[in-house]
């Protein structure tokens, strides 16, 4: 049954080509202003981060993350970070704390509340972080991790992330795009 | 005999795996094998060991062995004719110590039938010295293994299905094929239902 249940979710998840799903859906932003996934939309492209303050994997990877999350700024690529994580499972996921993390680390772009967790659900995404890029025309080019190393900044030999967003800004398919890492898995909420 | 059975006891530590009875009605000398580990343990760990505390030997005893994904394969291999699931957690994912007393459960239920644990701990090499404090409160008192490889080789060889989220768990059957998986928590309930029915003896 539960094989069952995992097949289908990765039958939901997104592949390569595929267009934003739930792009319309608006969500909090920390500012208290509701943003939709459409609304970032660049003209060179769109990074949506699931992500979340409590996990490891995030804290390990989140000053890389917003590196190259305010480095899309003036190359035409929007960013939009997501939170689906349930905060009455997780307090450290709450957005007050939300507020804080994204002070600390000086995120340039908007950190939302998928408050239902159905935006999660519609992409299939599975654990924090998990990254999807999608080009100028709205098609996923990218999923996947940040980088290579969590653990060690200085050790990773392979940024697919800093890759991908280079080659779309170059007009180019990324040479890798899809990747996995070992992540937290998204908390989510019960269905409404 | 004891002293054959002892040898078999320290080439089964020596390939990580809980001893065997070859015969049917073996209890005596699962036992003989049993009091055989004990003494090796305290022999490995000297007297000054053997006296600390039993949380102190414990730990000494859940010893965490570097393993890639191409390991954990030969592992599996290694135990062909044995069902085993093997699962990949660590100290900071709550659902799998959440999951955890259920695997140790399934273990010390099914093990005596033909079923082997295979912890893997994908905790960061800095946070190892929490994962044997974890191991040794929970009481693992038999080898376990850490994640040595890159994320992404060692998932796609583990489980291509697997999307990287913990807890992650595998179970194999006796001829070697993916009889399970489940990415995220399970129960006691949920895995010994799919693995008794694997543990019937073969023919």
């Amino acid at each position: 049954m539960v094989l069952t249940f995992v097949t289908a979710t990765s039958m939901l998840a997104l592949t390569l080509g595929d267009s934003a799903p739930a792009a319309a859906v608006k969500m909090k932003n920390l500012d208290g202003r509701e943003l939709a996934i459409s609304d970032m939309a660049g003209r060179n492209g769109t990074l949506v981060i699931f992500s979340c303050n409590h996990c490891p994997y995030v804290k390990a990877w989140e000053a890389r993350i917003a590196a190259v999350g305010n480095g899309c700024q003036g190359k035409g690529i929007g960013v939009i970070m997501i939170n689906s994580n349930d905060p009455v499972a997780y307090p450290e996921d709450s957005f007050e704390v939300m507020q804080q993390r994204a002070k600390e680390r000086g995120f340039a772009f908007p950190y939302v509340v998928d408050a239902t967790s159905d935006v999660a659900r519609a992409f299939g995404a599975t654990r924090t972080p998990e990254v999807f890029l999608f080009d100028g025309a709205g098609k996923l080019v990218y999923h996947g991790v940040v980088d290579d190393n969590a653990e060690h900044a200085d050790k990773v030999e392979k940024h697919y992330l800093q890759d991908a967003l280079g080659a779309l800004v170059a007009g180019k398919t990324p040479a890798v795009q899809e990747t996995k890492a070992i992540g937290c898995s998204i908390k989510f909420r019960p269905k409404a | 005999m004891v002293a054959l059975t002892v040898a078999n006891v320290a080439r089964s530590v020596q390939r990580g795996r809980a001893p065997q009875a070859t015969t049917r009605g073996a209890r005596f000398v699962s036992l003989v094998a049993a009091v055989a580990m004990l003494a090796a343990a305290s022999t490995a760990c000297g007297r000054r060991e053997a006296s600390r505390p039993a949380r102190t030997s414990a730990a000494a005893a859940a010893a965490l062995t570097p393993i890639t994904g191409a390991g954990v394969k030969d592992l599996i291999a290694a135990r062909r004719g044995r069902v085993v699931l093997v699962n990949v957690w660590a100290t900071w994912c709550d659902p799998c110590r959440e999951e955890f007393p259920d695997l140790l459960r399934v273990r010390r239920e099914l093990a005596p039938q033909g079923l082997d644990v295979v912890l893997i701990c994908a905790d960061f090499a800095s946070q190892l010295p929490q994962a044997r404090e974890f191991l040794a409160r929970s009481g693992v008192d038999f080898p376990t293994y850490f994640k040595t490889e890159k994320d992404e080789e060692f998932i796609n060889a583990l489980e291509p299905r697997w999307s990287g989220a913990l807890p992650m768990t595998l179970l194999v059957a006796r001829d070697g094929h993916r009889a399970g998986f489940w990415e995220g928590k399970a129960s006691y309930q949920t895995f010994a239902a799919k693995i008794r029915p694997l543990l019937v003896p073969q023919n």
